[in-house]
């Protein structure tokens, strides 16, 4: 059901949550403030704005800088630090199909 | 104007001369932090290697290298990466996390002889302008402990205000540099959209953010910006900086130039508005000719930042999964891949849950075209209008944020209550403007900012009228308890 104004009410949001991998167990417990959030944004609707377009910059493709390496000096080598990110140095979950523990 | 001599440069140049070392400047901001951090929090954590790092430094002085800051003492947000110490953008999430890199205007420093002391409380991702919302609990106002620093870069703003270190590294995404800056009677400096390289900074909005100084005077804080502004191979935002120092011409003075002071911004007739008029005032003593200028898209700027950043919020805190990034300590075993991904973002806390939620919300395919493509629409026109405005006019003013410091727990409960303290600052931002907040006085015993925007990639330029502002607010008053 829709919140106020067109703020997402509780079972939007839950939805939303899914969506983006968000672990919210009482949806209703954000609905209120996001809600007043989401309302306060409807104030664009007044700014007339819509024609002006996308505001970021444009640049020629001459003018972006050459892509370039730039090596860290991982001490051991990138491979050692490699290693270590894949073993998670006990702290991280490794990635699946990364074969760290 | 005889040029007075900015303290970090006074300081530079006695480690220079053998007259300090940069040791002795370690152990006394060490022993600065033991005595006042307990109840100010500035810090989630310290650098245990400080006086080691700055022994190190005294030796390269002694070898005869010229360092451009030897024995600054640094402290810098937890969302700015410092090799070997903690970055958990005061967030659950990423607890326990260590960057093995510096963050590039962290490297320019360190490559300088400066000291980093430790790490910064902030609101968790930078969201948020009190510090209320760190996973750590909120850093106290060192002019009165019952009130918020402001932020999100609260801790580094209280780190220097009490003395604990002499500048400190903020992100200022949508004033939050010059927030705390205000609150708590520094200089702060939002430099130019891509002076300074965002290498090494947690992103939370990147098409806006930038790496800015808190220090206590204009001169320290451009002093510290001189070191980390210009080109960066790894972050290709960034553009050159002009030839010459930011603190050549410094001492110029505002006579002839042109203020532009911005009507929406002076509603309230409260402490920070008489105190942008009184600077107003004090400028045309200096020599400069004030008119009210308006800037009508100001009035939905709020709005449309808070729907660009959450939308790329949305996108950035997205790589936080607890097995590429984030620290999860949940095991592996009995979840399904996506389950486990979100069971893990439930470290996120209540704030950043929102702004996550609102980031899936306004660009999504049936509300895109209310939210995300206005917001868009008024970030383009607030632009020109600003653009417009800064070829009539050399700087915009206004008071910093509308309001005079407030207690812990007065606003946190109302987002929209909260989002309008943002009114002044966020139009510097959504531009991409250099803007600065400097202290003009106090008010019943709290400090209160004015802040001024300049042309972009006119920095020096506008670090000159800022200079003479201070020179106008008189000596820099201090916090009780704070260092001379």
């Amino acid at each position: 059901m829709a919140g106020r104004g067109g703020a997402p009410g509780a079972e939007e949001i839950a939805g939303i949550a899914r969506l983006m991998r968000l672990d919210v167990p009482d949806p209703a417990e954000h609905a209120e403030k996001v809600g007043r959030m989401v309302e306060y944004f409807g104030m664009l609707d007044e700014a007339g704005a819509e024609g002006a377009g996308w505001g970021g910059g444009t640049a020629r493709l001459g003018d972006l800088r050459e892509d370039e390496h730039v090596p860290h000096e991982w001490e051991g080598g990138l491979g050692a630090h490699v290693r270590t990110v894949r073993r998670g140095g006990g702290t991280y979950v490794a990635a699946p199909g990364s074969g760290g523990a | 104007m005889a040029a007075p001599g900015g303290t970090l440069e006074k300081m530079v140049e006695e480690v220079r001369s053998g007259a300090a070392t940069c040791e002795e400047r370690a152990l006394a901001a060490v022993e600065k932090t033991r005595e006042r951090d307990g109840r100010l929090r500035a810090y989630i954590s310290l650098n245990e290697r400080a006086v080691e790092e700055a022994r190190a430094v005294d030796a390269r002085v002694r070898a005869g290298e010229d360092l451009a800051c030897p024995g600054l003492t640094v402290s810098v947000k937890d969302n700015i990466c410092v090799a070997g110490m903690p970055a958990t953008c005061a967030s659950r999430m990423l607890e326990g996390y260590e960057p093995p890199y510096d963050a590039t205007a962290v490297e320019r420093l360190r490559a300088g002889g400066a000291v980093f002391t430790g790490k910064t409380n902030m609101d968790e991702f930078a969201m948020g302008l009190t510090t209320e919302f760190s996973a750590y609990g909120p850093s106290r106002n060192p002019w009165d402990a019952d009130r918020v620093p402001g932020g999100s870069s609260g801790g580094s703003a209280v780190s220097v205000s009490a003395g604990m270190c002499d500048a400190s590294l903020g992100s200022d995404t949508g004033g939050s540099v010059r927030n705390p800056a205000s609150f708590c009677g520094l200089v702060g400096y939002k430099p130019t959209y891509g002076l300074v390289s965002r290498y090494g900074l947690i992103s939370y909005s990147n098409s806006i953010e930038q790496i800015g100084p808190l220090a206590r005077t204009v001169r320290d804080a451009a002093f510290v910006l001189d070191i980390m502004a210009g080109r960066d191979p790894r972050d290709a935002t960034t553009v050159g900086r002009g030839p010459g120092s930011m603190l050549d011409g410094i001492e110029g003075g505002v006579a002839g130039a042109r203020v532009g002071i911005i009507r929406q911004m002076m509603a309230g007739g409260g402490a920070p508005q008489e105190a942008a008029g009184r600077a107003a005032s004090a400028l045309e003593r200096l020599g400069a000719s004030c008119e009210e200028v308006s800037l009508g898209s100001a009035e939905h700027a709020v709005a449309a930042y808070y729907t660009i950043t959450s939308a790329e919020a949305g996108s950035n805190l997205a790589r936080y999964d607890g097995i590429r990034y984030g620290h999860c300590g949940i095991p592996q075993e009995g979840y399904e891949f996506h389950a486990y991904v979100s069971k893990a973002r439930g470290r996120f806390g209540p704030e950043a849950t929102r702004r996550l939620i609102l980031g899936g919300f306004v660009p999504s395919a049936g509300h895109a075209g209310r939210y995300l493509l206005k917001a868009l629409g008024v970030r383009r026109r607030l632009a020109a209008e600003i653009g417009a405005l800064l070829e009539r006019v050399d700087v915009l003013l206004s008071p910093t944020v509308p309001v005079l410091p407030f207690r812990i727990g007065e606003k946190i409960d109302d987002p929209v209550v909260l989002f309008t303290m943002d009114f002044n600052t966020v139009a510097a931002n959504l531009s991409g403007r250099p803007a600065v907040s400097v202290p003009f006085g106090t008010s019943g015993g709290l400090p209160v900012g004015v802040q001024l925007m300049g042309r972009e990639m006119g920095d020096a330029d506008l670090l000159r009228a800022a200079r003479a502002l201070e020179g106008a607010a008189g000596p820099p008053a201090a916090p009780p308890g704070a260092p001379p």
